[in-house]
């Protein structure tokens, strides 16, 4: 057996070293190629935008939609809008909280938070594996990762993963890598095919599965979630919000005609949505349904994304109600 | 041995799928070439092995 290697230890363990030396140097390019990523950029705005009063927290719904030079035009050409977009697309709230305290950390005068959700986002535990935080979630391992641990459920293997990746930005980043390696599998799969509808996010035909399979599967969800309490994160979004003296308005975002009729439509949502009321008056927070105000189709991107026509739609409307921060009754859908 | 043979068993020595290489292949001793080339390949690996995770979300 001895005879059959034909390097000796020393060679060995020199191969070893060059091994590690180029993936330690992968690891550095992997960390300079990522420094502008998604969330980095949008905390880079909220730096920049330190006299923002109003503030738009959620998951792309939000992003998409919330235009805030239409939602509060700025009072003179260079001017900045008083409103400001935080939210962030493929973010849960455990995120959203660590954009809101980010937010809170630049903003001098913050005094309206509209936070946008749909489905079950304010009730669904959020639970994470390890191999979930890819993409957008990687502000996770960045962000007060010990503070936003708090809020989302991982079992013990899970948790050991998490701190040893979130210490090597190579692994820590590996969605943004995978992600372009992606798009050219994409893209080359598109050679001779019928171009794919996309829009900001990704492709189009892919939002359909983050709705539910069907009504049952729905209905189901509703009458689980019928008397839950809202999650963790979001009511730590309620309190660090309202420490800060800000008002603090959720949104049922906008969503595609189909989409209402299949699932909103129904008793269990509204029995639902009671609950949710209540529970959110019950902390002094206010309550808005926009998930019927764009009834028509065309526009929205896909089956959840207004397109801009759609989202200008929206912001216009939502500044009509939400826009003036020291007349805010008529920014609740309560008692009408 | 054919060409396409030979190329096929080397690039299988290279990739670590054959311990031995096809007859002829130039002896590489160097351990800095391979310490290099398993670096590199361990590389074009993690770029490429995330194809089955679920990108709903593409532009991050």
């Amino acid at each position: 057996m001895q005879e059959k290697l034909f390097i000796t230890h020393r060679q060995f363990f020199g191969a070893i070293l060059a091994c590690l030396a180029v993936l330690a140097a992968g690891n550095l390019m992997v960390q300079r190629l990522t420094a502008h990523t998604v969330y980095r950029r949008i905390l880079a705005d909220t730096r920049a935008s330190s006299s923002a009063q109003i503030v738009a927290l959620g998951n792309s719904l939000m992003r998409s939609s919330f235009v805030p030079e239409t939602f509060a035009p700025p009072a003179s050409p260079h001017d900045q809008s008083p409103a400001f977009n935080l939210a962030m697309g493929a973010s849960t709230p455990v995120e959203q909280l660590l954009l809101l305290r980010a937010g809170l950390r630049s903003f001098s005068k913050p005094r309206l938070l509209l936070y946008g959700f749909y489905d079950f986002q304010l009730t669904d535990p959020v639970a994470f594996s390890n191999t979930d935080l890819i993409g957008n979630h990687d502000i996770l391992y960045y962000e007060e990762p010990d503070f936003a641990r708090r809020y989302f459920l991982m079992n013990r293997y899970e948790s050991v993963a998490f701190a040893v990746t979130r210490r090597l930005p190579m692994l820590a980043e590996r969605g943004a890598v995978w992600a372009k390696v992606e798009l050219l599998r994409r893209h080359l799969g598109q050679q001779g095919m019928p171009a794919e509808a996309t829009n900001q996010f990704g492709r189009a035909a892919d939002f359909t599965l983050l709705e539910a399979k069907n009504r049952e599967e729905f209905v189901q969800h509703c009458a689980a979630s019928a008397h839950a309490e809202l999650n963790a994160p979001v009511s730590e979004i309620i309190r660090e919000a309202q420490q800060q003296g800000m008002f603090v308005v959720f949104i049922v975002m906008p969503l595609p005609p189909k989409h209402v009729q299949s699932f909103y439509d129904t008793p269990v949502w509204t029995t639902y949505q009671k609950h949710i009321q209540e529970t959110l008056a019950a902390q002094n927070v206010a309550y808005l349904d926009a998930s019927r105000w764009i009834p028509d189709a065309s526009k929205f991107g896909d089956a959840l994304h207004l397109t801009p026509q759609g989202a200008g739609e929206f912001s216009r409307r939502l500044g009509g109600l939400c826009s003036n921060s020291d007349n805010l009754s008529a920014c609740s859908s309560i008692g009408k | 041995m054919k060409p396409l043979t030979w190329l096929t068993q080397s690039l299988e020595f290279l990739g670590g799928a054959n311990d031995m290489p096809p007859v002829a292949f130039p002896a590489i001793t160097n351990a800095l070439f391979w310490g290099v080339w398993w670096g590199v390949l361990s590389l074009v690996i993690y770029m490429f092995c995330g194809q089955s995770s679920k990108f709903i979300y593409i532009d991050f």
